[in-house]
């Protein structure tokens, strides 16, 4: 029953070793690229696209060349390392192995439950939004995209995104490390940052805001030299301020070169509240 | 109408980037304003397309919507959402332009020639393919009305005040691009 | 005929239309040539800044802002290290500039003049103030940034 179901998949349905976590390399696939972990050990391809599939059965390669632009959906067991260079769009989601996105042009999104998720891509030129979108309890987020929009939601452990011109946002966090830079583009935190955990956002040009518990207990470190600070925490004022809450366990570092710096105080900051219809017209 | 299922960064945009894309754009800077661009052309597009009912002429009003809106961005005060107060601009001006083109073409034609619309991946995409279609079908008149109070939630007031019509217009407007849309559909 | 209320027939089908249709070809270019330039408006932090141009001028030393005990000034004349690796880097990007494609290539161009209008911007404040941990930190950050860019545009598959 199993084999007929995987025949009626068109493509390849190969099976790969069960005794060490199997890795599955897709490469060359230009065209939209949805990827959904699922509990076979096997790979499947389902689509117009013809990609080939081969490899040793630890070391699958997809690779989709001669697929052209076609759109196409793989299968590939959740728990596997997944690397994907080049390419397109990009939608990966029931993982929670690892995935690596490299020298990927179009939008990517990731949601799922990963141990890792690297994404690097270079936008998808003029035309395009170059949008990252990592959504889940990732253990591990790095995102490096020159421009365009990254989100991030509900990462639970360590978290870097690093671009020139696009805009960080983040939400419903819990980190234990945290890094955010961007160039020109705005930084926005929402979530907790563990105690004896590390957030530095920054921004050149950008503002930066952190929404943070109201009991958070960290020392923090708010600089905008040419810009301005505002905080719900601690007192003072001037362009650099450094103050503890609490114990001050955690290391929080927000800075701006020229933009704002704000801190303001969220109960539930790591709670996904997913509201709806926040850019809605009516 | 519902709004497509939001992104999971809609809310934290809200939240944090658009008061300050805002902000930035009303002091000069045009690639702020060009972020907001994108975050809103989709709607201000969809509005002129199906009040248009022309493609050529809703890129054109589309352009001059975002136009219009940075020359008016210095006087927006926040009192709104950034995206509601977009979206009344560009009901004007679409609106501005549709009483000009009656004023030119005072005979309503009945067989204007649908436009085809772009298509979204919903469950049924063939049915909602219809519908796209059934209301460019519609007399300018009435798919302006139809568009306004049944997918953008104005009330027959308000489409009166802003069309230039009488509020039973507006009312008899609605009730006959209804029956054609269930005409058109076949239910 | 009770037109406020819900056709239930027409309804349910635009219930599910989507709320935006995104334009079959990018328009902004078309309106960022109509939009009239705008004398930036005076941001809220002028006046500090207006404040602290006339002490630079006035060659007063800056009241210290840190008040953290100062790290070592990085004397700004000195040579980035990185400079070296960068512009070979660069210079192999535009040396074969068409295996990679035009929106690469644009995207790289875009970024690199903002990561190095903030690099001059940086150094300028700098100079003025070389002690300043906090703006040390933020020329770190955008110096390891432009290196970023160009490692990961010479990582991107060539044709």
């Amino acid at each position: 029953m199993r084999f007929l179901l995987l025949a009626a998949l068109v493509g390849v349905a190969t099976p790969l070793a069960a005794q060490r976590t199997p890795v599955v390399r897709l490469v060359n696939v230009a065209g939209p690229l949805v990827l959904n972990g699922w509990d076979r050990d096997s790979v499947a391809v389902r689509g117009a696209a013809r990609l080939a599939v081969s490899g040793p059965k630890d070391a699958i390669r997809v690779d989709g060349s001669g697929a052209g632009t076609d759109a196409a959906e793989v299968f590939v067991p959740r728990h596997a390392r997944i690397e994907v260079r080049g390419g397109g769009a990009l939608d990966a989601t029931g993982l929670d192995g690892e995935l690596e996105v490299s020298a990927a042009t179009g939008r990517v999104r990731v949601e799922g439950a990963l141990r890792r998720v690297m994404v690097e891509t270079f936008g998808g030129g003029a035309a395009a939004v170059g949008n990252v979108e990592i959504v889940g309890p990732h253990a591990s987020v790095e995102v490096r995209t020159p421009d365009g929009t990254v989100v991030v939601r509900g990462v639970r452990g360590e978290l870097q995104v690093t671009t020139t011109s696009g805009e960080i946002f983040v939400g419903a966090a819990r980190v234990r490390r945290a890094r955010l830079e961007s160039v020109s583009g705005a930084v926005s935190f929402k979530g907790v940052v563990d105690r004896a955990g590390t957030l530095e956002a920054q921004s050149h040009s950008g503002d930066v805001e952190l929404r943070v518990p109201p009991d958070v207990a960290a020392t923090f470190e708010l600089a905008a030299p040419t810009g301005t600070v505002r905080s719900e925490f601690g007192s003072g004022s001037g362009t650099s301020r450094r103050f503890s809450t609490g114990d001050g366990g955690a290391s929080i570092v927000a800075r701006s070169f020229k933009g704002q710096v704000s801190v303001v105080k969220q109960p539930g900051a790591d709670v996904d509240l997913n509201a709806s219809g926040a850019t809605g017209i009516r | 109408m519902v709004d497509d299922a939001p992104s999971p960064g809609d809310d934290l945009r809200v939240d944090a980037g658009q008061s300050q894309l805002v902000r930035r754009a009303q002091t000069g800077d045009a690639d702020a304003f060009g972020r907001l661009y994108r975050l809103h052309v989709g709607r201000v597009y969809a509005l002129c397309l199906r009040i248009e009912g022309d493609a050529a002429r809703a890129d054109e009003l589309t352009q001059d919507v975002f136009v219009r809106a940075w020359e008016r961005l210095p006087g927006f005060r926040g009192e709104s959402a950034f995206g509601t107060w977009l979206h009344r601009l560009a009901v004007n001006v679409v609106l501005a332009d549709r009483r000009a083109a009656w004023r030119r073409d005072r005979r309503v034609t009945l067989d204007e020639e649908p436009v085809a619309l772009a298509s979204a991946s919903v469950a049924d995409p063939g049915l909602t393919l219809d519908l796209e279609a059934a209301i460019a079908g519609l007399p300018p008149g009435a798919r302006t009305v139809f568009v306004l109070h049944d997918m953008e939630g104005y009330q027959h007031a308000e489409i009166a005040t802003m069309t230039g019509i009488a509020e039973g217009t507006s009312k008899a407007q609605l009730f006959r691009a209804r029956r054609l849309l269930r005409v058109a559909l076949g239910r | 005929m009770n037109d406020e209320a819900r056709d239930p027939t027409l309804d349910p089908l635009v219930r599910e239309l989507p709320a935006s249709i995104e334009p079959p070809r990018d328009l902004w270019p078309a309106i960022e040539r109509r939009l009239t330039p705008r004398r930036r408006g005076l941001p809220r932090w002028l006046p500090l800044a207006a404040a602290l141009a006339l002490l630079l001028l006035g060659g007063t030393v800056l009241r210290r802002l840190s008040h953290a005990p100062a790290p070592e000034p990085i004397p700004v004349a000195a040579v980035d290290p990185t400079v070296g690796a960068e512009s070979a880097l660069l210079a192999s990007l535009e040396h074969d500039p068409g295996s990679l494609s035009p929106g690469t290539i644009a995207t790289l161009r875009r970024n690199l003049a903002i990561i190095d209008s903030a690099l001059a911007e940086s150094r300028r404040a700098l100079a003025a103030d070389p002690g300043n941990g906090d703006m040390q930190a933020l020329l770190r950050l955008v110096q390891r940034q432009r290196t970023t860019l160009l490692q990961q545009a010479a990582r991107l598959p060539r044709t």
